[in-house]
């Protein structure tokens, strides 16, 4: 009897206590959220600028169930890597190892569908765009990887965590040392994309590739980075002129 | 000596539980992911650890980590922190074992990292015996690496004159960047995102380590 008691205090514990370890990969958790009159879904058609985006401060999820029934321009293949970035975005595991498993050898599609995706969120959305600059990032292949990571660059800076249009006070005293990453998270797409970017230039380097496509990305993403020491954004500038200068020593060894 | 050892088995399994207590008027959707973000610190693993790490921490180690925040955080209730952006706080001289909480903890899109990275931080001043690790005041004019002055993306905001610096690798800003750089050196159960993150963001509070020696002390330990 007190074996049963006990095996019953198992099984409620493991119901009632989510846990968000490494092991979750529940892949068929359905997803409930608010949209947004300005955040359509992403999965019917892609957006035409990429950079634009006007959200306000309101939730920023996408209801899965609206998605369903406009998914028509993607294979079920991406169809089912969006859900799974989904939600993963929704559960706020940055830990989920799905980001590792299931979002590599991105296939063009897929990559298209991440920027799709990224060109839809609210700007607010700081987290979820830097992830997606990080799939992509992760994944540069050709022109395409490196003009959507310049973009991100060349947005204009996030102001706010409320809303990216409005400035908000400036801290100061208790609250400068209470904000202390705030301005990390105002520009964490766009720090992402340029973290990205140093491995790539790194991992080039070290594998001395010589050729031609390779040496082109490569420069691509030097110009990249060098474009991004002139970013409205001060702290973008400043890890950007740390990033041209260290790779410039690195190349030179 | 079986029902013994089946007991105490179902208590340590009971005791996932965490140590300290929330206030009653925190909304549940906080408290659910900072549990969720304190749960994830208690998993991380790592195959080694630097010797700064060694010292305030211990090893990269989920246990480890989950008894530096519950030997120093006993409460935790919900307050404004007197900031429109602050995600928690600790007010020494009220309740020197409580954490304060704000609704910022889930209503800005923080990475998952960052969020433990402030709580982490505002433990460190629960340390009554270390007077709290107060911070000091950031140098006029405040410069970065490279001789240039730290500007921030607020017009006509600066940190300079600011007590928002430390001159120690123990402080608050030295020991959460401490933790969150060994997380993305070290981690072997990590995602490339924590990783990423955790050195994105170690990096910068560097930058608020303003004593030369404890700047070269960290440097060697980590950079």
């Amino acid at each position: 009897m007190v074996a049963s008691f006990f095996v019953a205090i198992f099984f409620l514990k493991n119901f009632v206590f989510k846990n968000h370890s490494q092991n979750n990969s529940d892949d068929g958790i359905e997803i409930e959220a608010l949209t947004t009159a300005q955040n359509k879904s992403v999965y019917a058609e892609p957006s035409p600028n990429p950079t634009q985006s006007t959200h306000s401060n309101a939730a920023f999820k996408t209801t899965s169930s609206a998605n369903d029934s406009l998914i028509t321009t993607y294979s079920v293949e991406t169809q089912g890597l969006l859900r799974i970035l989904d939600q993963i975005l929704a559960s706020k595991n940055d830990n989920d190892p799905r980001l590792d498993q299931k979002f590599r050898h991105l296939t063009q599609e897929m990559k298209s569908a991440l920027r799709d995706k990224y060109s839809n969120l609210p700007k607010e959305d700081l987290n979820a765009r830097g992830t997606i600059a990080l799939l992509i990032g992760r994944e540069i292949s050709d022109s395409a990887d490196l003009i959507f990571l310049k973009e991100i660059l060349n947005e204009s800076p996030c102001l706010s965590l409320a809303q990216c249009s409005r400035e908000s006070a400036p801290p100061s005293g208790v609250e400068a040392h209470q904000e202390a990453a705030t301005e990390v998270t105002l520009a964490y797409p766009q720090l992402s994309a340029l973290y990205w970017l140093e491995k790539f230039l790194l991992e080039q380097d070290s594998s001395n590739s010589l050729e031609a496509n390779s040496s082109h990305l490569k420069e691509e993403a030097l110009r990249a980075i060098q474009a991004a020491k002139a970013s409205q954004a001060p702290i973008v500038r400043r890890i950007a002129d740390e990033l041209a200068k260290k790779l410039k020593l690195h190349s030179h060894r | 000596m079986k029902t013994f050892i089946i007991v105490a088995a179902a208590l340590a399994w009971g005791a996932q539980a965490f140590a300290y207590e929330f206030d009653s008027d925190i909304p549940k959707k906080v408290i659910d992911q900072m549990k969720d973000d304190l749960t994830f610190m208690t998993t991380l693993k790592g195959d080694q650890a630097s010797q700064l790490h060694q010292q305030i921490f211990g090893q990269i180690d989920g246990d480890t980590y989950q008894k530096f925040f519950e030997s120093r955080v006993t409460e935790i209730g919900y307050n404004r922190c007197g900031s429109g952006n602050a995600v928690a706080c600790v007010i020494p001289f009220y309740a020197p074992n409580k954490m304060w909480i704000t609704d910022n903890y889930i209503k800005f899109s923080h990475p998952q990292i960052s969020r433990l990275m402030v709580i982490y931080h505002e433990a460190r001043h629960t340390e009554s015996d270390n007077g709290n690790w107060g911070h000091a005041r950031c140098p006029t004019p405040f410069l970065d690496a490279n001789g240039k002055e730290i500007k921030s993306i607020w017009t006509g905001a600066t940190l300079a004159g600011e007590p928002a610096c430390d001159v120690t690798p123990f402080g608050s800003y030295g020991s959460s960047m401490i933790l969150l750089k060994n997380i993305s050196k070290f981690c072997t159960n990590c995602s490339d995102k924590v990783k990423m993150d955790a050195g994105i963001y170690a990096d910068d509070q560097f930058k608020r380590v303003i004593d030369e020696k404890a700047k070269a002390d960290i440097k060697r330990d980590l950079y």
